[in-house]
């Protein structure tokens, strides 16, 4: 999950001046960084941003779920490469016939970084934090995920120190891999009592490894946890470090200061991937981006108006030239890498000339002018200014001018989250999934039940058809008949088009080829515990 | 009035003489040309994406300066982008000394709670950076090309607020003023054709060195996407969005960096010129 609700503004404006900075001389050049130690295997990764906490429960972006995975564990765990379930924290459980009390037996001996138990209470003091108003704790910290995760839950009960229950108001498919999502880190109860809101900056956790120093706007040091339950990592530190510019964060990998980058520029590509220098590896991501049209206002109220759009724009060249391939042509909401797709929805090749009969249809023959927003960055969104201006450019030739406005990335979802009156006709997006459950993008990103600030649906779209289809889905346990009722919703949108998809992004990452063992996980965060560095 | 025609023309027989000043004036007025008159010049639409073609090279058939991320000929997107760059400039610097010029007269002849008032407020608005002042009225205002404009416009009017007082300072006192003011005249009067006159020359030559630096001003906040919004061809979004192929493509920076550089540099070479002819403590030197 990628969209960050709060504290943007300042972040923005922070981040603005941070920009300013240091575009001329690199954070990593400010000599007081840590880097590399003699005698300690480390690794230093280069991120767009800062972390914006280290607390796993308010985590709402990649930078920061990035940095704070490596600390923490949940009662169950997406497996390697998948986002099929494996046991963590809970070593088994059982769900009742009912779906509605899900049982966990919780692994003994695993203490956290602090030295305290892991028990049934820090299960039940995770949780209880985000969701119970009265409990002692709520106040430090915003929660933002902890309505998507938990709003099911009525209550969580410790029957003995490694047996805990959770039972749900009402049966909800999807609510075992909501545990793997970070919302779901089970936390130090010791250290947020001890801490309080400063847990943000001192958090502990049980994971592989632990927290050593944050430097503001520098990095953050991670360094392996000796009594990981596991066994101990085979790096020593882990170093997490912004650096806001592609440009340069792929600089600094190649003069060496950077181990391991993220996105990096789609046309330096081919020239990294064919250095021996360098690993690049790539995995299809469970990521989509659209242009959200606003479904309250004219003229895109009009089924024939959003498809003439979803025809009239060339997908096929945005995603083959501008990105030069690192993403796949999306044919709906839903990336293929996620269950419940399918291909058998309605085609919409690239056809001008269907766009204009359609618009005509729909009583636009001579076309139409909207104000459409766009970002100016933003995690996920890939390009977004010149895929902006290449969308302009294609609808322009059937008769739809679009005024982009651009906006700084956190000035932007203040907006776009805010004021419904406030939207224009048309603005860009993205999501990327957190739990592989699609859910986690039908329901929440399109369902009437998700207008915002409630989900993010943010284009205030509502299908009776669909919400009823994605309502039942998840009172179903069975996934077969999940599946078959999501791909029922997913023709209706299809067809219905209430976004223009475009692509589905390649998760892709460089890294110096000294680093050996690593694997891309399709939620985006970065498995470090089995990684090893090869001494040259 | 202490002005003749024989103070206006020695001063440009001067400037002709610096073959320096003659060439910059020979450049912006061809840079003045291609603003009038680029997008009749220009080989292809700045806006139109052709993504089969994009990020040629200089030198390609049919895109003398390449392409850019979205296959838009550079050549073209230079030509029209001149007006918007270049005039964005001139008209920040009108907007300025519109405003800025009549206060500071007021200012200088006045004197007393008036001067006061306003060289305090000059003082505050000079203490801001001109970026936060920039970004301030963007955000009041939304992001766009004219209210860039008008951001820097503000963000220089305390400049001419400046120059304008200590000239009328400097008059008040003059004879030809106070005989003026015996013989009846208004105040309005008095600033418009004594003070105004008087105090032209330094404006003039901080006029020169300003648009350049208002033309720089603008690209910047164009380069940090406050200013002209795609597909708008300005050479600050030029450069802004061609840093990210500053390896692949470095044309897509050099040749909008290239423009905005020797523009800026012909204004100065031009308003240094001026200032030395025009400048009276610099007179012994000609």
């Amino acid at each position: 999950m990628t969209k960050k609700k709060r504290g943007l503004a300042s972040l923005a404006m922070g981040a603005l001046a941070t920009a300013l900075i240091l575009s001329g001389c690199g954070a990593a050049s400010s000599g007081q960084t840590q880097g590399q130690v003699p005698g300690m295997k480390t690794i230093v990764v280069g991120l767009q941003a800062e972390p914006v906490t280290l607390d796993p429960h308010q985590v709402t972006d990649y930078n920061t779920s990035r940095t704070v995975d490596p600390m923490f564990e949940r009662l169950v765990e997406f497996k390697d490469e998948s986002t099929e379930l494996e046991p963590g924290l809970a070593e088994s459980w059982d769900i009742s016939p009912d779906g509605l009390v899900y049982t966990f037996h919780l692994r003994q001996g695993v203490k956290f970084h602090d030295g305290t138990d892991f028990n049934a209470e820090a299960v039940k003091f995770s949780i209880d934090r985000q969701i119970d108003a009265n409990h002692p704790y709520h106040d430090t910290g915003d929660f933002a995920y902890a309505e998507f995760t938990f709003g099911y839950v009525k209550e969580v009960r410790v029957v003995d120190p490694y047996t805990v229950e959770i039972e749900l108001k009402e049966p909800y498919a999807p609510f075992l891999s909501n545990l793997a999502m970070h919302s779901a880190s089970i936390v130090s109860p010791a250290a947020v009592q001890k801490y309080g809101r400063q847990f943000s900056q001192h958090p502990v956790g049980t994971g592989p490894f632990r927290f050593a120093d944050w430097k503001s706007g520098v990095e953050v040091v991670l360094e392996k946890n000796p009594d990981w339950w596991k066994g101990q990592a085979k790096i020593d530190r882990l170093v997490f470090r912004p650096v806001i510019e592609d440009q340069a964060r792929l600089t600094e990998l190649e003069s060496g200061s950077l181990d391991f980058i993220v996105n990096i520029p789609p046309d330096e590509l081919a020239r990294i991937g064919a250095s021996s220098s360098y690993t690049v590896l790539r995995q299809p991501g469970m990521h989509v981006w659209y242009l959200i049209f606003n479904a309250q206002k004219p003229p895109f109220d009009k089924k024939e108006v959003r498809q003439a759009v979803n025809y009239a724009i060339n997908k096929e060249a945005i995603v083959h030239d501008l990105l030069q391939d690192t993403g796949v042509v999306a044919k709906g909401p839903l990336p293929p890498v996620v269950w419940g797709s399918t291909d058998d929805v309605k085609p919409y090749p690239y056809d001008p000339q269907k766009a204009k009969e359609l618009l005509a249809q729909a009583g636009y023959s001579d076309g139409f002018e909207v104000t459409f927003w766009v970002p100016e960055s933003g995690s996920g969104m890939q390009q977004p200014k010149a895929m902006a201006a290449a969308i302009q450019s294609d609808l322009r030739k059937v008769g739809i001018q679009l005024n982009i406005q651009t906006f700084e990335w956190g000035t932007y979802l203040d907006k776009v989250l805010g004021n419904p009156a406030d939207l224009p006709e048309v603005f860009e997006m993205s999501w990327m999934g957190d739990n592989g459950d699609p859910d986690n993008f039908l329901y929440i990103l399109l369902s009437g039940d998700q207008w915002p600030p409630a989900g993010f649906n943010m284009g205030y779209y509502k299908n009776d058809q669909v919400d009823e289809l994605l309502r039942q889905a998840q009172r179903l346990s069975d996934r077969g008949q999940r599946e078959a009722l999501y791909q029922q919703a997913l023709k209706l949108l299809v067809e219905d088009a209430p976004w223009a998809w475009i692509d589905h992004e390649t998760q892709i990452v460089a890294m110096k080829s000294s680093i050996k063992g690593f694997k891309l996980h399709p939620t985006g965060v970065f498995r470090f515990q089995n990684v090893d560095l090869q001494t040259p | 009035m202490e002005r003749n025609d024989g103070e206006v023309r020695k001063p440009l027989k001067i400037l002709f003489r610096d073959p320096w000043a003659v060439a910059a004036l020979g450049f912006l007025g061809l840079v003045l040309f291609i603003a009038a008159v680029g997008p009749w010049l220009a080989p292809e639409s700045p806006i139109d994406s052709n993504l089969a073609d994009r990020l040629q090279p200089v030198g390609t058939p049919g895109h003398l300066l390449g392409t850019d991320e979205l296959g838009r000929d550079v050549l073209s997107r230079l030509l029209y982008g001149a007006r918007p760059s270049v005039g964005v400039g001139f008209a920040a610097v009108a907007v300025a000394m519109a405003v800025g010029v009549p206060l500071g007269l007021a200012a200088g002849y006045f004197g007393s709670w008036v001067d006061s008032l306003l060289s305090r407020t000059t003082d505050v608005f000079l203490a801001f950076p001109y970026v936060l002042l920039a970004i301030a009225v963007i955000a009041a205002l939304g992001p766009g090309f004219y209210h860039a404009m008008l951001a820097v416009a503000i963000a220089g009017i305390p400049y001419y607020i400046r120059i304008a007082r200590g000239s009328a300072l400097a008059l008040r006192h003059r004879d030809f003023v106070e005989a003026s003011k015996s013989a009846g005249a208004s105040h309005l009067r008095i600033l418009w054709s004594h003070m105004l006159p008087n105090a032209l020359s330094p404006l003039l030559v901080a006029a020169t060195l300003d648009v350049g630096w208002m033309i720089t001003a603008a690209a910047g906040l164009s380069f940090l996407g406050l200013g002209a919004q795609p597909p708008m061809a300005e050479w600050g979004v030029m450069l802004s969005d061609g840093r990210q192929f500053v390896r692949v493509a470095p044309h897509l920076t050099l040749v909008p960096g290239i423009a905005i550089f020797v523009v800026v540099l012909a204004l100065n070479i031009l308003g240094d010129a001026l200032r030395d002819v025009l400048d009276p403590r610099l007179a012994g030197r000609r």
